[in-house]
């Protein structure tokens, strides 16, 4: 068995480019009023269409929507390539370092804890932007204390297991307060974490935007010290890579990317373990200079698709995207290893 | 540009204990040779080639190349004077022979950097000068034992750096392939002009393909030709219970000094 020849993997980036730009205008023409890609590519392109309040619909929901999922899809992916890359693990995700874990805990402790406080609280803290800040603490104290730890310990396995520690300090302590707190409240927590694609202002989609915008580009320059990792240790440092530093980059990078996603968007899970996964199947190499764009890419796919779904075309209901995220993407994954019958980092 | 070893004394740090392994060393490698380090397990052998790698600070003394200690200089530097072909296995196999190669490269990239032409013939020539250039598209995990360690080899080689240092290089390797990978490495010392410092604790192999033997044993070490060692009775002294070995070639029972030349 060879790996794909350069002409094979040309015609698989044209057809993951076609398949974007299908998924794009199909998760724009899906929701509760369906809308012709014929009017969606008439509006866009910037003439009036018949019915002004389709417009409407389309430049104020389903365009930021579909650009939070090609965000928030391609961010995950990248990160979570970036954390199997690092850990040598292919269990890992963009979640493993526990910033998610403090995310939750942010908006739990915001949405559960500061509800009952909310008389003696200023007004301006119980804002619409309050459950957003309470997340983004959250997920950046984790990073930062993660950081912290990194460049005082070589042992990336160490790193690994408190991640977990804090999520399991965490949803423990989000129990408690989850016992405690009242329906109302309880409900308004449990509906974050289902996360949420359309909720965003367009400055919030602008910051998530810079965020795995800078998360991507600090991933393309590393790709060369990415691919010595695969190496392992021993060999990255013969090359002349700086361990610590590389790591901490990383790190980063990732927190960054999956801290801002969790705290705007929600704890959309699965999507970062399964998307390289596809990447390395499909394309049949680690090779980062092949799987971080298409990680991007495919990322990107995955999230609109799954958004399509929750949708539920033909109907009023929304799913979460959060379950749909799994239930679409596991038996990708379950089907493509079995026919595979091997799996790599 | 001579590898020295200046009043080196290897080992591990725990916690603030010294735990001294080997040493003091007060060697110069000879260079474009080929160089054997030869112990039981526990010797000091890996320890060695891991503060070679500066992936272990020396408890005392240094390693120097070219009158610089290593530990002064920096990554990229260190990598473009000496390459490793290391035990451990690759935490991704999912790679063709020309990527790992490739990857050799490295310390010659900067960020993003393409690679450039000369890159591209460097991973050429070692494709070829390891008779790998039938197999640059096959994945390593595809691999046979002999030609893995090949691919290693044409990915130090491809490092352009005049050391190259082998940790075992032959343990998992049948005969056939020992040989083989033996006449390559000599080769890389007669065509290439690098200086090869190899582990193995095949002491028969050592005396009778190696220049020069660094013999570990017990925190001592001896330094020399195998012929000036065995005049000297060395490895009598050090290692008594290897003076009978088992001949798989032969399937007889022989000693040292019915072979030594």
């Amino acid at each position: 068995m060879t790996s794909p020849t350069k002409t094979q993997r040309q015609l698989r980036y044209l057809l993951l480019g076609t398949l974007f730009v299908w998924a794009f205008l199909l998760n724009i023409s899906y929701g509760s009023v369906e809308i012709s890609i014929r009017n969606i590519i008439e509006s866009v392109m910037g003439n009036n269409l018949q019915e002004p309040q389709l417009d409407y619909i389309i430049h104020q929901y389903r365009i930021p929507k579909a650009i939070t999922a090609v965000i928030v899809g391609a961010g995950l992916s990248i990160s979570g390539l970036l954390m199997q890359t690092l850990f040598k693990n292919p269990l890992a995700g963009p979640y493993v370092l526990g910033v998610s874990s403090g995310a939750s805990l942010g908006a739990a402790l915001y949405l559960m804890g500061a509800s009952a406080l909310s008389a003696f609280l200023p007004h301006w803290l119980m804002g619409n932007w309050s459950t957003t800040i309470a997340a983004s603490i959250g997920s950046f104290s984790v990073l930062f204390i993660v950081a912290a730890v990194a460049t005082r310990i070589k042992n990336t396995m160490a790193l690994l297991i408190i991640g977990l520690m804090f999520g399991s300090l965490s949803s423990a302590i989000v129990s408690i307060l989850a016992f405690f707190s009242s329906k109302e409240s309880l409900q308004r927590f449990v509906f974050w974490t289902y996360g949420n694609l359309g909720n965003l202002r367009p400055s919030e989609i602008g910051i998530l935007g810079l965020f795995v915008g800078i998360g991507s580009l600090l991933s393309i320059l590393n790709t060369n010290a990415l691919n010595t990792m695969l190496l392992g240790d021993d060999y990255a440092i013969s090359l002349g890579v700086s361990l610590k530093k590389t790591h901490l980059i990383i790190l980063i990078t990732t927190g960054l990317i999956a801290g801002s996603i969790t705290a705007l968007v929600g704890p959309i899970a699965f999507l970062g373990l399964a998307v390289p996964h596809i990447c390395r199947l499909i394309w049949d190499t680690s090779n980062h200079k092949i799987l971080i764009p298409t990680c991007l890419i495919m990322g990107a796919i995955f999230m609109l698709i799954s958004d399509s779904i929750a949708q539920l075309p033909g109907s009023a209901n929304v799913l979460p995207i959060n379950a749909v995220t799994a239930l679409f993407g596991s038996p990708i994954v379950i089907w493509l290893l079995i026919r595979k019958k091997q799996i790599q980092l | 540009m001579p590898l020295e070893f200046r009043n080196l004394i290897i080992g591990y740090r725990d916690k603030s204990k010294l735990k001294e392994i080997a040493g003091p060393f007060d060697i110069e490698i000879p260079e474009k040779k080929l160089i054997a380090v030869i112990g039981k397990n526990g010797s000091g052998k890996t320890t060695l080639i891991k503060t070679i790698g500066q992936q272990l600070a020396a408890l005392k003394g240094g390693v120097y190349l070219n009158e610089q200690s290593l530990q002064n200089i920096s990554n990229n530097q260190r990598a473009r004077l000496i390459s490793f072909v290391y035990t451990t296995t690759l935490s991704s196999e999912n790679m063709t022979v020309h990527e790992l190669v490739a990857l050799g490269r490295y310390p010659f990239l900067h960020w993003f950097s393409k690679p450039s032409k000369k890159d591209a013939d460097c991973i050429k020539e070692a494709l070829i000068f390891t008779a790998l250039e039938a197999l640059a598209e096959t994945k390593i995990h595809e691999l046979s034992d002999g030609q893995k360690q090949r691919a290693f080899i044409a990915r130090a080689l491809a490092q352009e750096t005049p050391y190259m240092v082998l940790d075992e290089p032959m343990s998992h390797l049948d005969h056939h392939h020992k040989a083989q990978l033996l006449s390559l490495m000599k080769k890389l010392v007669t065509e290439k002009n690098k200086t090869i410092v190899y582990t193995t604790h095949d002491i028969e192999n050592a005396i009778s393909h190696a220049d020069y033997i660094l013999a570990l044993n017990e925190g001592k070490s001896f330094f020399n030709t195998p012929k000036n060692l065995i005049e000297k009775g060395v490895f009598d002294r050090l290692f008594p219970k290897d003076r009978v070995y088992f001949d798989s070639a032969t399937n007889r029972f022989l000693y040292h000094d019915s072979k030594s030349k």
